[in-house]
């Protein structure tokens, strides 16, 4: 994700991801587990992306997740700050991705941020929490693959 | 780069907890709301558009019964409130008729009607000369006076209606006119009733020029020794006078309507 086209995009993605993530994700959730739109962009975006503006993207992602959830601003900017720098990260490295890879790596760094949002806002149903967090992982999973090949036509690759 | 964005969503988290806690609005978060909800807003509508879509599509049938029931109860619904108005309808009448007075000389029979013809403007009710009903009887209903006793069995007797066109009230063979008076004038007008058409009676007054006026109430004179004084006959609806003949007719509106007889008084 390069320039200001790359911006652009993401910015577009993330707003978009935010309106999804308020207004359609509890109606589409399934079997008591709702899809994390914004997460999901966060890190398909994040896979263009090298650390730096891996981290920028989720901090605007954590930050509009946190106002829309009205939940813990900054237990959802750090755990979403963090994902988009560890996927950036990895991006860095020598990896061809495609869509299989967006859904592997979107699946784990749902598991990784929901963890550590468990970890700075623990509450008492941890269990429940937990299977929420892994049926949340899949179903974010099987998002990521239309996002990430769509983006794919519209945005380069950071390493090029 | 990392440590100075973690840095900040800690100062948002701490402006965020500030404004909870001195009970003020969050700025930063109601900014990033109002940013979003552009793009929410039209989302959440087509979502209920395409969920209620394909909910219709695959519930299609059970849609269809369920508006199907929905629509025979909507007709059930209607059947029930006609009916509950009928029914209060003949609650007030049976009501008005319980505080009927008492007939000297007269026993109220109370009967119901078990037949109509209208052709024939004749009713036939359930009581006969079991119950003392005699010919010539005036029968009344809560709205005033229906017509006399025509025919009489043990066990029904068939009247025949104020509004029996052209003839009049016949009884026992013989022609027979009903006295009336206009209680709004003061001597009663005085004059003689008889059948015009279905829904309308003629009144001859005696004095041709009797000041009669359209509203004016018409009761029974009770100058007979069937039909006592008092029984509301109607209203008048038009004055007709004729001074080449020298008489004075009022077209009168018949208290009682047709539809409107269930249960009646027969006073014997």
């Amino acid at each position: 994700m390069k320039g200001p086209k790359g911006w652009l995009i993401a910015i577009l993605t993330l707003w978009i991801a935010g309106g999804l993530q308020q207004a359609v994700a509890f109606q589409v959730s399934a079997g008591g587990v709702a899809p994390d739109f914004l997460l999901v962009a966060i890190v398909s975006l994040s896979l263009f992306s090298l650390r730096r503006n891996g981290s920028v993207v989720g901090f605007i992602g954590g930050a509009l997740h946190g106002a829309i959830a009205g939940g813990h601003m900054a237990a959802y900017v750090i755990t979403r700050t963090l994902v988009g720098f560890c996927v950036g990260w990895f991006t860095g490295m020598e990896f061809e991705g495609n869509t299989a890879v967006a859904a592997i790596v979107t699946a784990a760094a749902t598991l990784a941020s929901q963890l550590t949002f468990l970890l700075m806002n623990p509450h008492g149903a941890i269990l429940s929490a937990l299977l929420a967090t892994i049926g949340s992982a899949v179903y974010n999973g099987v998002l990521a693959i239309p996002l990430y090949a769509l983006l794919r036509k519209v945005l380069d690759s950071p390493r090029r | 780069m990392l440590i100075g964005l973690c840095a900040l969503g800690i100062v948002l988290g701490s402006i965020q907890n500030g404004a909870r806690v001195s009970q003020k609005p969050d700025h930063v978060a109601s900014l990033l709301r109002t940013l979003i909800r552009p793009v929410s807003s039209p989302l959440a509508s087509l979502t209920r558009g395409t969920s209620d879509f394909f909910h219709g599509i695959l519930s299609a049938s059970r849609l269809t019964a369920e508006n199907r029931r929905l629509h025979e109860l909507e007709a059930a619904q209607s059947l029930y409130s006609t009916t509950m108005l009928d029914r209060d309808d003949q609650i007030s009448r049976l009501r008005s008729m319980l505080k009927f007075g008492e007939v000297p000389g007269k026993k109220r029979i109370p009967a119901s009607l078990i037949g109509m013809s209208i052709n024939e403007n004749r009713l036939t009710l359930n009581v006969g000369s079991a119950q003392g009903v005699v010919l010539g009887s005036p029968v009344e209903s809560a709205q005033g006076l229906v017509g006399t006793v025509e025919e009489v069995e043990p066990r029904e007797c068939q009247v025949l209606m104020l509004t029996s066109a052209g003839l009049q009230m016949t009884s026992r063979g013989k022609t027979q006119l009903i006295g009336a008076i206009d209680v709004n004038r003061t001597p009663p007008l005085v004059g003689l009733v008889r059948g015009e058409n279905a829904s309308t009676l003629s009144m001859t007054f005696l004095d041709p020029k009797a000041p009669v006026q359209v509203g004016d109430l018409i009761m029974t004179s009770g100058y007979s020794d069937k039909i006592p004084r008092g029984i509301n006959i109607g209203k008048v609806i038009q004055v007709e006078p004729n001074e080449e003949f020298g008489t004075l007719k009022a077209r009168i509106d018949p208290a009682f309507s047709p539809g409107n007889l269930d249960v009646v008084f027969v006073l014997g």
